[in-house]
């Protein structure tokens, strides 16, 4: 079933295409080869296999994004957030088993061979952050996501309807805002218990209000725009001007807060692990690395919290700087 | 400011252009002003090309345009404001015959708002939302003369009840937001009348206003500026408002001074066909049919090689295309056109 | 009433005793109501121009609203080809927005800044009915050929035209349904005065051509004296005066129409009666009196002006609401009555 080619979405994938074989014979044959050996590398691989072989074939396509055409620059936070998400999905083949036990490897620090050292138990903590990628990644894309798929038509519908409507939302969502984030996302997840759909349930909710609040106040003075009234004298339906011509006036907006919101959500998740409450071990996730290591700083091994938590910093730098660049493009 | 190699040096122009019959030194005297967007080696566009202005002694000129004419720009040229990226090719400008190009940023900052003052369109963007309108006032009075804080709050109340705005002691305490439009532009001319300017510059003062209440704002800043001996630029739009208000007029356009000299003649029989246009454009000739003049509006404009009016022109002939009419003096004033 | 009743015959739409209010609430959840439209009546013929001028804040955009049944009406009645369109659910009525359209004042505010021109125009011929992609590039080249340019400029983004350009596309557009009745609300106030008689020249060719009833709302006196055969003077949600051009313009009664007649400083036609200087301006305050709402700016005003006045008969179709310019002329500067 992965052989055949998935559909190539409409937007940024199609002109990420076209893009390409713009570029030339000899960058589409290179980009074609790649995929290939990436694809059979996947098939070996056994989890999740179809949502990763298509994840893949959209991260390549959207590759020529990594270059701005008009100022003739390479746009670094496009790249580095590209590599990290091939990391995250490819990455994982090419690495040790991040669960290996292996007392007589304990407490080596980072050499040619183990590029990152290893941890009290022997693991390898290279691997353990590839593997710890796909997991901080996954539910920071997925938290957000959920929150901007729910927030975001709440907030458009409290802008447009008014009245009760908003109100109602406006409050239940400031109640929400008013305990701090991670508190109120502890308080859950001390109460239903730790599992992976579950943390990514409870950094969406806790991250809805912010994008319905957003929503709402972009989309307030769109509502009574002209071109608005025109489509309405048009005859459009509610729900079709709703679509059509107010949320992708918004869209920019709307997708400069997301990745910053995954930035946050991977900081939630980390910050779940570290007191103990986020995926259970012994599983890989950043936050509960740097953990697990801390406790070895004082005796100075510190390449245990260093990698998983460098590769919490650069995440986040650079989803902000991506967000940034969203928000600046015209 | 040298010309670069593209724009070839415009006459020295007429030097009494404006002010024919006054002796002394013109308040305002802009002579071939020429103004540039980007750096030289890659100019984007030539906004001013060569502008020749006079404003005598309290003489009121209206500078008429349409929308990227240059008035506005000519303006912002004259109070050391140009916007980022633009720059004075050559040219000169002076005030009281003080030259203000290449003048120190300070001196601008001492001559704005002492000697010359601007009113602006939107006159609640002139006035602080968060000071009352009496206290910046006051305080304006305060940094360009030698009065105390007492006395600058008795002259600010006394300067906003001379603009007709009633129960002025009461109303200086009040902020901008509080003020009706008509009114917070009566402040704005307070504002700018309180340091005694010798030039006044208004910049579609009265654009945003309905006509009832443009008359009534025109005719203040006309008495105002009348009782004050002060001179008066008034930039504008429409043709009928400089008629109705000034003594003499100089029309624009894309960049080009197309016609200047008393408003009497330039607007009761216009020798630069654009002025005709201009003027027939405002006043409705036939029942169901208004006078239209075709093409568009230029934007942008690059270095011209001929008439820009041409395009659009009812009696462009070939000539036309020959060259960049120059501002030439026929009776009683200056014309741009070769078939004047 | 998809169905035209009487073609010809009848007005197109008939206004009758509109009433407008805007509901709001402050801070303490306390009702405000702002009364925009108090009491107007009018009708449009097919063919016809009838003009509502006056100062911002005089309610008459909002009445054009109203006529498009894009915001409710409070009181009064809205008569279509003979139906009362407030009465229809919007749900029913969204197929008979063909017969009524709209032209904006700024048309760079009246295009979705995200889509082309042409996606923005094709929404519009989805009101007729044009069966397949073909079709309505076709009717789309047409309706912007009818407005002087060529068809390719619809691939264009709104923002890559210029102002007149894009009004003229505005224009096509309204036109793509084939409505019976335009709205323009200020065509021209945000274009360029060299482009202004384009525009209107071409609405006046538009109207000629396709019979069209147009509502005019303008504050410009010349463009409204070049369009409309009928004018209303609007004053705080009132008409103070209505009649025919003529009349209005040539032979002005009410002392609000004598004062915009003499602040626009029109060349043609002559006014009889003497300049009025309206001082002060239009405050929402004025509009909750029961008498004459002009008082605090009118030369004229006196006691009685503070009891209610109607609309008043002064020949036939000339409707003025100024008792002293109907009983007291000559005090008010004006000729004696013949």
């Amino acid at each position: 079933m992965s052989t055949a080619p998935p559909r190539a979405p409409a937007g940024t994938a199609t002109a990420g295409v076209r893009r390409a074989i713009a570029a030339g014979p000899v960058r589409v044959l290179v980009a074609v080869a790649t995929m290939a050996i990436l694809l059979v590398a996947l098939v070996w691989d056994s989890e999740w296999r179809a949502l990763r072989v298509v994840l893949t074939v959209l991260a390549i396509m959207v590759a020529p994004a990594v270059w701005d055409p008009q100022r003739r620059v390479i746009r670094p936070a496009v790249g580095v957030m590209l590599a990290l998400i091939l990391l995250a999905l490819i990455g994982p083949l090419f690495t040790r088993d991040p669960l290996m036990l292996s007392a007589g490897e304990s407490l080596v620090g980072p050499s040619s061979d183990l590029w990152f050292g290893t941890d009290q138990f022997g693991r390898d903590i290279f691997a353990r952050a590839i593997h710890g990628a796909r997991l901080d990644l996954g539910v920071g894309f997925s938290a957000a996501a959920l929150a901007v798929v729910v927030g975001m038509p709440l907030g458009a519908l409290a802008a447009l309807r008014g009245g009760l409507f908003d109100s109602v939302l406006l409050r239940i969502s400031e109640s929400f805002q008013a305990f701090p984030t991670l508190l109120l996302a502890l308080g859950i997840v001390a109460a239903v218990g730790p599992s992976i759909p579950i943390l990514i349930l409870i950094i969406a909710i806790v991250n809805v209000p912010v994008y319905m609040r957003l929503t709402r106040s972009a989309v307030a003075p769109i509502v009574n725009a002209d071109f608005v009234l025109a489509a309405r004298c048009a005859g459009q339906r509610e729900l079709t001007i709703l679509l059509r011509h107010i949320l992708p006036n918004v869209k920019q907006v709307v997708l400069a807060q997301f990745s910053v919101n995954v930035a946050w959500a991977i900081q939630i998740l980390a910050a779940l692990s570290f007191v103990g409450l986020g995926v259970p071990v012994p599983t890989p996730e950043w936050g509960a690395m740097v953990r697990e290591g801390y406790e070895q700083l004082v005796y100075g091994r510190w390449w245990i919290s260093l990698f998983p938590g460098l590769a919490i910093l650069v995440t986040v730098l650079t989803l902000n700087q991506l967000s940034d660049r969203v928000r600046h493009t015209p | 400011m040298s010309a670069p190699d593209g724009l070839a040096a415009a006459a020295p122009g007429p030097a009494d252009l404006g002010a024919s019959d006054r002796a002394e030194v013109p308040v305002l005297d802009v002579l071939d002003l020429t103004v540039g967007f980007g750096p030289a080696a890659k100019r984007r566009s030539i906004p001013l090309q060569g502008i020749h202005l006079q404003v005598a002694a309290s003489e009121r000129m209206a500078l008429v345009g349409e929308s990227g004419s240059g008035k506005s720009l000519t303006a912002a040229a004259v109070l050391g404001l140009l916007p980022y990226g633009a720059e004075v090719i050559r040219g000169s400008i002076r005030l009281d015959g003080e030259e203000l190009i290449g003048a120190s940023e300070r001196r601008l900052r001492e001559l704005r708002g002492g000697r010359m003052a601007i009113m602006f369109q939107n006159p609640r963007a002139s006035l602080n939302p968060v000071l009352t309108v009496g206290g910046q006032i006051a305080e304006v009075i305060r940094v360009h003369g030698d009065a105390g804080r007492k006395e600058s709050w008795t002259q600010a109340v006394d300067l906003l009840s001379e603009m007709g705005i009633p129960d002025a002691g009461r109303r200086a305490k009040d902020y901008v937001h509080q003020y009706s439009g008509g009114m917070a532009q009566r402040a704005a001319l307070a504002m700018a009348l309180s340091c005694r300017p010798d030039l006044l510059i208004a910049d579609e003062p009265t654009t945003g206003l309905d006509a009832t209440l443009q008359q009534q704002v025109l005719e203040l800043v006309v008495e105002q500026v009348g009782s004050r001996n002060a001179s008066l630029l008034l930039i504008t739009h429409d043709i009928a408002v400089a008629r109705s208000h000034c003594e003499r007029t100089t029309v624009m356009y894309a960049g080009r001074v197309m016609e200047s000299g008393p408003t009497s003649s330039v607007t009761g029989s216009p020798k630069n066909p654009y002025t005709g246009a201009l003027l027939k454009a405002f006043v409705t000739v036939d029942q169901r049919r208004m006078y239209a003049i075709g093409g568009t509006v230029p934007t942008l404009v690059g270095e011209l090689s001929e008439c820009a009016f041409a395009d659009r022109c009812p009696l462009a002939a070939a000539e036309c295309r020959d060259g960049v009419p120059e501002l030439r003096p026929i009776e009683d004033r200056h014309v741009a056109c070769v078939k004047a | 009433m998809s169905t035209r009743a009487a073609p010809g015959g009848g007005p197109v739409v008939e206004v009758r005793e509109l009433v407008k209010d805007y509901v709001t609430r402050d801070a303490r959840l306390r009702q405000h109501i702002a009364r925009a439209v108090d009491g107007v009546s009018f009708q449009i013929h097919a063919g016809e121009t009838f003009a509502i001028v006056g100062e911002s804040g005089s309610g008459k955009t909002t009445v054009g609203r109203v006529l498009l049944k894009l915001t409710s009406l409070t009181d009064g009645a809205v008569l279509f080809r003979g139906d009362e369109i407030h009465e229809i659910p919007e749900r029913r009525f969204r197929p008979d927005r063909r017969h009524m359209q709209m032209v904006f004042q700024d048309p760079l505010a009246a295009f979705d800044p995200q889509t082309s021109i042409r996606s923005s125009l094709r929404e519009f011929t989805r009101l007729r009915d044009t069966q397949s992609r073909a079709e309505e590039n076709e009717a789309i080249a047409e309706a912007v050929r009818s407005v002087g340019l060529e068809p390719e400029i619809a691939d264009r983004r709104p923002s890559q035209v210029s102002g007149g350009q894009l009004q003229r596309l505005s224009i096509a557009r309204s036109l793509l349904p084939e409505p019976e009745l335009l709205f323009l609300d200020e065509p021209t106030s945000s274009l360029d005065v060299s482009i202004r008689g384009q525009i209107v020249n071409l609405l006046l060719d538009l109207q000629d051509r396709n019979d069209l009833a147009y509502l005019l709302v303008a504050h410009d006196l010349r463009v409204v004296y070049a369009m409309a055969q009928r004018v209303a003077v609007m004053y705080l949600g009132q008409f103070v005066e209505v009649g025919s051009r003529d009349q209005v313009y040539a032979n002005a009664v009410h002392p609000y129409t004598r004062g915009l007649l003499d602040a626009a400083e029109l060349d043609e036609p002559p006014r009889h009666g003497d300049p009025v200087r309206l001082v002060g301006e239009i405050s929402e305050e004025a509009a909750k009196k029961p008498g004459c709402r002009l008082t605090q700016r009118c030369p004229f005003a006196v006691e009685r002006c503070e009891e209610p006045q109607p609309l008043r008969e002064t020949e036939a179709g000339h409707l003025v609401r100024c008792w002293r310019a109907i009983e007291q002329p000559v005090e008010i500067g004006l000729p004696a009555n013949e």
